[in-house]
């Protein structure tokens, strides 16, 4: 069977990305239809449903050996399952909070915004199922095209300032990337990641001891490009604010599924970093070893900063978003560390983070919406308008603290083992205080919740059913999998062949 | 069967009321209040038996269970932390005591007026913890236990205690925080070397492969530093101690009580069992490091305690003497008796049993802590001033009592080897004798004071006092007979090596 002549020859292996691709235009076709059809509930309907699908798809159609499909334009492998399970299980959570989100945009808008969110998920699928810089390169920008419009449809309490800023980043993060991914083209020749890597073996690392000031500079404007993209630079709130300029649902989606994508496109695309060059007169060591010190201080920039950051709003939301920033940088801990632990605790942690944000923001986005404050106030007093809601509320944030027998401390835990054993002291110093900081906000919080309110603002919460759906996975898992991390640790090790992302194949 | 998970039964029996007490109405206030106390009489049966089938002359862990919890890396790797219970002579000794100080605490809360339903699970919960903590034989476990029990602290704390609570909260979280952060990095870097964290697979490790695996002294020391630094922290130790004074001002009283007493015996327990066992060379090697800190400690403390006015600080201060002397008494471990370390523990939480009872019934009555108050209240009682003798007698380690039992063989150690710095800790007995003297003697000076009604106290008070009592005197006289049961005990804390040597 000749790939590359029919490069978009069906394959079942794609099949997760068909349906998503089919639900888009289905989304799109609804256009066609009376007024009355374009409810929240059909819409939210057939996204859940061709979301629900793809994961089924993703679950049986997993191959049991990484399959290269199109002639190497896409490249299903253990890593492309793993992520596509945490990408599609976010949006199906997020979907279901879609359904009782109160102020939406406009009517005429719900069309329009869920076959964004859908093309963003779509993009972010392809994103992880290919190893070509091309395609990569298309998906993440069709990701932040996406993005970008969905936060022009913004209510009008994030100012045009914001968007427009938010813009200019995001255009300056893919003149970076691009600018990377170009350097590596003209030095090596290929487009295909791991073809990179056997161009540079092929040539018994001539090319790179030749170029090696343009294999550094690629790879540092491809981290910086990549950093940016996944809003984690906390300067001037570019990102904050025109996440949180939408309604909740839409920021808990980019919080989580421009993460998870961002952190795949890291893994993927940054792994030449594992080539060993000759950087210095020294022997040679892998890129990334030499790269460490730069990507270290981002990393530690981005856990402090964006604590602290967390830590003074008031504005319930971008605090969370602040907060997610904050806590999803530990993924680049592991990244560093190139252990053999590096995928799998880099997977689990993204899991505990999305289970995490999801139950908090879905909590968040009552709140908000039924008392009409974003002020960190609302949650003043919530033990009294609802117990299970302050117990689930308390729950995710001593998950996010890292607290014992919550998913948050086995992933933390992971991440904290992993850097030590490669001697990351001075990150495992600024891990520690990122999780005292945390220790701190959470802890006003959690005092928060449970001091009385004044009588007169006490107003029960009415909690939909889907929310209650939302709320119990999030807390099973939280807790489940905090007590006995092992359950889906297992299943990871044995399913799911994360490490497939470090085999070069043809 | 029943022997494999027996502590298991025991760690999670106060849950079960905490169920119980969850599909209560809130409404039905007397019945948590009773349910409440009922609970915490099944950990007490369940040690019952543990002590029953306590075997006497095993010298390493019983009933030991243990499940894997978490695997890193592959299965086969070998990196497992692993769920593990067991139970030694030591840690008996001290899960009775505890297993009693919660009855008391839950008895002593029955006039608690607000969310009652909220406070009895909570401090069932707590029980499971402190409970955890000393039946830990895992640092990951005991680490976890800790977390959960100041988690708890920290809404009791916020809910339940008086005025200036916050402060002394946010004292509280901090510093106790930062002592947990501290013992997650040392679980960290014992893990990736040795790749377990149960204490009895370390001490094994110890002799045959520590040397390699933890490669250089230095690194070791490094381990032992921050665990010290720990442990000082929670302790707590001079500089660090303002969290602690500030709990006793702030926590509600049984709360107080509970926590104070229950922290004196957990945190010594595990500097035994985390840093003693897995250490015994660098610990025996800190000598000074100990002494220093425990006579600076009592001395501050002593020093402190002079400028008080208030009842609950003294005994705040009282205890860091207290704390001191077991510093000491950790130093100047290899000359002596370490069993003496059992008594001072249980001299202390006998002690503060008394005084906290002492100030809790005038609290009740006068809603005040006030020094002067709490000794006017004396005349009001006159038999109290017995009670309250005898604790200070013990305190100030008068031969015939527990403290004395407790108290000489550190010193006279101490003397024997040549460690004359820790004969500073006489010092601030001294000091404590002279304090003592003179409030008893303002109590004596004060008019009778005639109340309009009659104070009466609950027989479980009259109880508690008189056993309490009997515990500090008859100990005094019978501790050389109970404490050579526990001679043993320190050779299980250090029978891994043993073992393998």
């Amino acid at each position: 069977m000749n790939h590359s002549v029919f490069w978009l020859t069906f394959s079942h292996h794609m099949l997760p990305l068909y349906i998503m691709l089919a639900t888009v235009v289905v989304l799109l076709l609804l256009g066609l239809f009376p007024q009355k059809m374009q409810r929240r509930g059909w819409l939210g309907g057939i996204s859940l449903t061709g979301i629900v699908a793809a994961i089924t798809a993703t679950i049986w159609q997993a191959p049991a050996d990484m399959m290269l499909i199109a002639g190497g334009l896409f490249r299903v492998d253990g890593f492309t399952i793993g992520f596509h399970l945490l990408l599609l299980i976010s949006a199906g959570l997020i979907v279901m909070l879609s359904f009782h989100q109160n102020q939406w945009v406009d009517d005429h808008k719900d069309q329009k915004v869920y076959i964004l969110l859908i093309l963003s998920l779509l993009s972010a699928l392809v994103l992880t199922a290919s190893a070509h810089l091309l395609v990569l390169l298309v998906a993440l920008e069709v990701l932040s095209f996406t993005t970008c419009l969905v936060v022009l449809y913004g209510r009008a309490y994030a100012s045009y300032a914001y968007i427009r800023r938010y813009m200019v980043y995001i255009g300056v993060a893919s003149l970076l990337v691009w600018l990377g991914a170009g350097l590596l083209f003209v030095i090596t020749g290929e487009l295909n990641v791991y073809q990179m890597i056997q161009a540079f073996e092929d040539h018994n690392h001539a090319v790179l001891q030749d170029h090696r000031i343009g294999v550094v500079i690629a790879f540092m404007s491809l981290f910086t490009g990549l950093v940016l993209k996944m809003s984690f630079i906390p300067v001037k709130q570019w990102a904050v604010a025109a996440f949180s300029g939408h309604s909740e649902v839409v920021t808990a989606y980019l919080n989580t599924i421009l993460k998870i994508a961002g952190f795949a496109f890291v893994f993927r695309a940054l792994i030449i970093g594992f080539e060993s060059v000759r950087v210095a007169a020294q022997e040679a060591t892998p890129l990334l070893t030499s790269m460490t010190p730069y990507v270290a201080v981002i990393t530690a920039v981005v856990m402090l900063s964006g604590h602290i950051m967390a830590w003074r709003q008031r504005h319930l939301r971008r605090r969370f978003v602040y907060a997610g920033m904050a806590q999803s940088s530990f993924v680049f801990v592991s990244f560093m560390s190139l252990t053999t632990l590096t995928m799998l605790n880099a997977w689990f942690y993204l899991l505990a983070f999305l289970l995490l944000n999801i139950g908090v923001f879905a909590i968040i986005q009552l709140l908000t919406t039924q008392t009409g404050s974003r002020d960190i106030s609302v949650i003043t007093g919530l033990y009294q308008r609802s117990v299970p809601l302050a117990l689930c509320l308390s729950l995710f944030l001593i998950g996010f603290m890292g607290f014992p027998l919550t998913i948050g401390f086995v992933a933390k835990f992971n991440i904290l083992v992993e850097a030590f054993a490669a001697s990351h002291y001075g990150l495992l110093t600024v891990m520690f205080l990122a999780i005292l900081l945390a220790a701190i906000y959470c802890f006003t919080m959690l005092k928060a919740i449970f001091t009385p309110a004044d009588e007169a603002s006490v107003l029960s919460i009415v909690v939909p059913k889907t929310h209650w759906f939302v709320l119990l996975i999030c807390v099973l898992g939280t807790l489940g999998f905090g007590m006995f991390p092992d359950m889906v640790l297992d299943v990871a090790r044995e399913h799911l062949h994360l490490t497939e992302l470090y085999r070069i194949g043809r | 069967m029943l022997t494999d998970h027996i502590l298991s039964i025991l760690l999670f029996s106060p849950l079960l009321g905490v169920l119980i007490i969850g599909v209560t109405s809130k409404s039905k206030t007397p019945f948590i209040q009773a349910m409440n106390v009922c609970v915490t009489l099944l950990p007490i049966a369940v040690l019952c038996m543990i002590w029953v089938l306590f075997d006497w002359d095993t010298l390493t862990a019983q009933f030991t269970a243990a499940i894997p919890w978490v695997h890193l890396g592959s299965q086969q790797s070998g990196f497992v932390i692993s769920y593990v219970l067991g139970v030694d002579h030591l840690s008996l000794l001290l899960l009775s005591m505890m297993v009693l100080l919660f009855l008391l605490a839950a008895v002593l809360s029955r006039n608690l007026l607000q969310h009652v339903k909220a406070y009895a699970m909570i401090l069932l919960l707590m029980e499971s913890g402190m409970l955890g903590l000393l039946l830990a034989r895992g640092l990951l476990f005991f680490i976890a236990c800790l977390a959960i029990v100041m988690l708890l602290m920290f809404y009791l704390i916020v809910t339940w205690g008086y005025g200036r609570r916050l402060t002394a909260v946010w004292h509280f979280v901090t510093y106790n925080g930062v002592g947990i952060l501290l013992l997650l990095l040392v679980a960290v870097a014992l893990f990736v070397q040795t790749g377990t964290l149960n204490v009895t697979e370390l001490q094994l490790l110890h002799y045959d492969q520590m040397q390699s695996l933890m490669h250089s002294l230095a690194f070791r020391r490094g381990l032992v530093f921050v665990l010290c630094a720990a442990f000082a922290v929670m302790m707590p130790v001079f500089p660090f101690h303002t969290w602690y004074i500030r709990l006793h001002d702030e926590a509600y009283l049984p709360v107080a009580m509970l926590f104070v007493c229950a922290w004196f015996i957990v945190i010594p327990y595990g500097i035994l069992r985390f840093m003693l066992a897995i250490f015994p060379d660098i610990f025996a090697d800190m000598t000074l490091v100990f002494i220093t800190l425990g006579v600076v400690n009592a001395l501050f403390a002593v020093v402190m305690l002079f400028l008080q006015k208030d009842g609950k600080r003294i005994v705040g201060y009282l205890g860091m003497i207290q704390g001191g002397i077991v510093f000491i008494s950790f130093g100047v471990w290899e000359q002596g008796h370490f069993e003496v370390i059992v008594s001072l523990l249980m001299a202390h939480t006998l002690l503060f049993v008394l005084i906290f009872l002492f100030i809790y019934l005038v609290y009740q009555v006068w809603k005040t802590t006030h020094m002067h108050k709490l000794l006017r209240f004396l005349k009001v009682k006159p038999v109290l001033f017995i009670f309250i003798a005898i604790g200070c007698l013990s305190l100030l380690g008068v031969p015939g009592t527990l403290g004395f039992v407790s108290q000489y063989p550190i010193f006279m150690t101490a003397y024997q080897s040549g460690l004359y710095i820790a004969l500073l800790g006489v010092l601030a007995l001294v000091g404590c004798l002279i304090f003592f003297i003179r409030t008893l003697l303002y109590a004596t000076s004060y008019r009778t004071v005639s109340l309009a009604y009659p104070v009466k106290f609950s027989v479980f008070t009259w109880l508690v006092l008189l056993v309490v009592s009997i515990l500090l005197i008859g100990m005094g006289f019978f501790a050389e007979d109970v404490l050579a049961q526990f001679h043993l005990t320190f050779q299980t804390l250090l029978v891994g090596q043993e073992g393998s040597s």
